[in-house]
């Protein structure tokens, strides 16, 4: 059971990033833009997982299973973008 | 006390809370903030029902998210719906809020079995929240002219 509520670590760490990382979002680095949209996503799959786990929801696990798909992409989206513009 | 002068005392006080707030004080710029403000609020009271509210969210809600975790993000992205001014983070939380009011829509609307006052008032929310969204994507380059947006060459007398 613990190992799944060290969930709340990230959890609350992108709560942090949206409340906080926000106001860092620029025009001229548009990837903070999808970094902040993509955390949102991550709020949504961890905790959609995680309530349809926790009562046995088996169509919300495997619909939250998609969610995961969609950040999983975008975050290798993230780093492939941070990659390549990195000097 | 009148109830305008109250939300305007309420909005001043947010804004002041932003040290990036003179540089959204543009008529242009804050088209939709009341209402981006207002929806922040609603996602408030959303936290709020989801936190005491009994029977709504956990087994029959679309996404199946428990009614705790709802509220946090509800609560999330309310706060920085009516804290943030900037133009980008207008536009990114716009898109989020859309996607949480047609959510909340929707999950109101299977719930209950059909029309009911949470679908009635996150429908439009949604529909307006994605046309403010749109608005911002707009064209914030200068107008063409001198900055007090008088237009030079033939016209000017």
């Amino acid at each position: 059971m613990f190992h799944h509520y060290i969930d709340i670590i990230p959890f609350v760490l992108a709560t942090m990033v949206i409340i906080f990382g926000s106001s860092k979002l620029s025009n001229k680095r548009p990837i903070t833009a999808l970094v902040i949209l993509t955390t949102g996503i991550y709020l949504v799959a961890q905790s959609t997982w995680f309530s349809s786990w926790m009562s046995g929801n088996v169509w919300g696990r495997d619909f939250s299973n998609y969610v995961w798909f969609l950040f999983n992409t975008l975050t290798m989206v993230i780093f492939s973008w941070t990659l390549l513009k990195s000097e | 006390m009148d109830l305008a002068k109250i939300g305007i005392a309420i909005d001043a006080k947010l804004h002041s809370l932003n040290p990036n707030a003179d540089k959204a004080e543009d008529s242009t710029n804050l088209y939709g903030r009341g209402l981006e403000q207002a929806s922040g609020l609603g996602f408030w009271f959303i936290s709020f029902t989801m936190l005491v509210g009994g029977g709504y969210g956990f087994h029959a809600e679309t996404l199946a998210i428990n009614n705790f975790l709802w509220a946090w993000m509800a609560f999330t992205l309310g706060a920085c719906q009516i804290y943030y001014n900037g133009q980008l983070q207008r536009r990114v939380f716009n898109l989020m809020a859309t996607s949480a009011w047609v959510t909340i829509s929707i999950s109101a609307y299977q719930e209950l079995g059909g029309w009911n006052l949470i679908t009635a008032i996150a429908l439009p929310y949604c529909l307006c929240s994605f046309y403010v969204y749109g608005f911002l994507l707009g064209d914030y380059s200068p107008p063409k002219g001198d900055p007090a947006g008088q237009p030079k060459g033939d016209n000017k007398q």
